[in-house]
């Protein structure tokens, strides 16, 4: 059997096992929106965190990973800055999800529209959620369809990929919603953590062994183990408000809501930190192997995973591949799963009122139906397109949401209006400068749009505060000390 | 009731988080030097930033266990979890 079918075999392997858990999950599904988007709230330490895990580690983390370290060495490493990502959640996870608990909510929009008693705010909650996640959910489409292309040798074209992609994640979300999702989770991530390492030590045993493999670095590419002319102030400040934004996204948001407890909710995030260093570290060896297994170099710096294992284990290379077009599905079921919750729980109730649980249910299914296929449709025009750019729009863009969420839990004189006037501004200032909109991106100067965005959003958010004021929110406020103050007695 | 000595422990925890994404930034930057030849036998300069994220991590790890997890533990209290 050639590697090719070998790939192809593992992969139908992988697809059937993936329905095999959305149809365990769909056999203990309720019929509510709850159940459907937050698996009932009763998800554990381990799921918990195989899921976030699978969630954020995509097919990047796998194949672009090693790769840059590879072309660019210490260049690369303004991605460590993602390993304290959590701390900012150390301040707002655990008030979250007891919140979420006694409250209902299932989006952000919905706490924070509760909260300031306002539907503007929940309406940009919703918009803005949306915003920042389709782009990047149709940027991992096309990446999973491009890997696919690649590890099968083109023997499965692009347009199949992504086709047989968007149908599996369709057949578990529509069946087993997020508890096919937390699961499907729990095993892709446990086993990409699982490959990634194996296959950093099998990198570092064929390249000689350590020392070996640090002297071949230091020879052939000693421009990639110093940050000289790599970093600026500048850079490393926008690459700083990434790590601040990127917790906000609403998938991992809605992390918060589904743990069973508290405990596990603080568990997950002082776990990702150790994982991530351990995973990074293993595609760093992955990456610097590559100067001792090639030292003439390589023709296509973006293939080092394929390259190395096409090497020296190719089928075990074949189930790194696998692994790393499963951590794409992760990432697109989550977002998908998530868009769909943020277009029927914030945007349809400004429109239509009085829906029930049920029909709430319904309408939340399609939607998350409807919104995959028109990814799938978006994702067939960007075969041959960049897809970084839409990776860090919709990376950027929740930071509008940081003014509002810490003003919510630590500063008595918000209102509604500074909510809604901050994140629908801190929204516009992002598009001006990301698309240059008729050319008022020159009054906003030097710093990109991430800065921008929260110099803006938490600018309006303090001066219309503090110009207005709302009893409902004071009374609130009142209700919510009550409620995240006990946890101290 | 929180412990003097658990007090402690959370702000140094706290200190030591900031201290090393302090270094995260400024070991790239070449602030402190550029080290050269090897640390833990890794390119000097790679091993320095391994070594501020580590810190981070550990700091994280202390406020985890000195503050975090006893709030998360009484907010599960406060539900009868």
């Amino acid at each position: 059997m050639s590697v090719a079918q070998f790939t192809i075999l593992l992969l139908l392997v992988y697809l059937v096992g993936i329905k095999c858990i959305s149809y365990f999950a769909y056999r203990i599904s309720r019929s509510d929106s709850e159940d459907y988007f937050l698996a009932g709230r009763n998800i554990g330490m381990l799921a918990l965190t195989g899921t976030i895990m699978a969630s954020i580690f995509s097919t990047g983390t796998i194949v672009a990973a090693p790769s840059e370290f590879f072309r660019q060495g210490a260049g690369y490493f303004w991605f460590f800055f993602f390993a304290p990502m959590p701390v900012i959640y150390f301040f707002l996870a655990t008030k979250m999800w007891k919140l979420g608990k006694v409250k209902g909510y299932v989006t952000p929009g919905e706490m924070l529209g509760d909260f300031f008693q306002s539907r503007s705010v929940t309406f940009w909650a919703g918009a803005v959620g949306l915003l920042a996640l389709l782009p990047y959910s149709v940027a991992q489409l096309v990446a999973i369809g491009k890997t696919f292309e690649a590890l099968t040798d083109g023997h499965v074209t692009y347009f199949w990929g992504v086709t047989i992609a968007s149908a599996s994640i369709a057949a578990y979300l529509y069946f087993g919603g997020a508890r096919a999702v937390v699961w499907t989770d729990m095993a892709q991530g446990f086993l990409l953590a699982f490959l990634l390492i194996l296959a950093g030590l099998l990198s570092m045993k064929w390249a000689g062994g350590w020392n070996a493999m640090v002297d071949a670095l230091m020879t052939h590419a000693p421009e990639n183990v110093t940050f000289e002319g790599k970093v600026s102030w500048a850079g490393y400040y926008e690459y700083g408000l990434l790590t601040l934004s990127f917790p906000f996204l609403p998938y991992i948001w809605q992390r918060m809501y589904m743990a069973r407890s508290a405990s596990v909710v603080a568990f997950s995030l002082c776990s990702y930190p150790v994982i991530f260093i351990i995973l990074f570290f293993s595609a760093w060896v992955i990456g610097t192997s590559a100067f001792s297994l090639f030292p003439d170099g390589l023709q296509d710096a973006d293939t080092v995973v394929g390259a190395i294992f096409r090497e020296n284990a190719p089928y075990f290379g074949a189930m790194v591949l696998v692994a790393a077009f499963a951590a794409g599905m992760s990432t697109v079921d989550s977002q998908m799963l998530s868009a769909g919750s943020l277009f029927v729980r914030d945007l349809v109730p400004l429109v239509v009122t009085g829906i029930d649980q049920r029909r709430n249910f319904l309408i939340g299914r399609w939607a998350t139906m409807g919104l995959l296929a028109l990814l799938y449709l978006w994702s067939l025009t960007l075969q041959s397109e960049p897809v970084l750019a839409l990776i860090v729009f919709g990376m950027s863009l929740t930071v509008i949401f940081i003014p509002c969420v810490f003003g919510m839990f630590y500063w008595k004189r918000a209102t509604p209006q500074g909510a809604a006037w901050s994140m629908g501004l801190g929204l516009l200032a992002f598009l001006v400068k990301q698309f240059r909109l008729v050319g008022l991106d020159a009054y906003l100067p030097v710093m990109g749009p991430i800065t921008w965005a929260l110099i803006t959003a938490a600018l309006a958010f303090v001066v219309v505060s503090l110009l207005t004021s709302s009893e409902h929110v004071a009374a609130k406020r009142r209700e919510y000390d009550e409620l995240l103050g006990s946890a101290s007695k | 009731m929180r412990s003097r000595k658990g007090t402690v422990m959370q702000y140094a925890g706290w200190l030591v988080m900031v201290l090393g994404i302090l270094f995260q930034v400024l070991v790239p930057l070449g602030v402190p030097g550029r080290p050269t030849g090897r640390w833990l036998g890794m390119p000097a300069e790679i091993a320095a930033l391994f070594m501020a994220t580590a810190t981070v991590v550990i700091g994280m790890v202390i406020v985890y266990l000195t503050w975090l997890k006893p709030y998360a533990a009484g907010l599960d209290r406060s539900m009868k979890l």
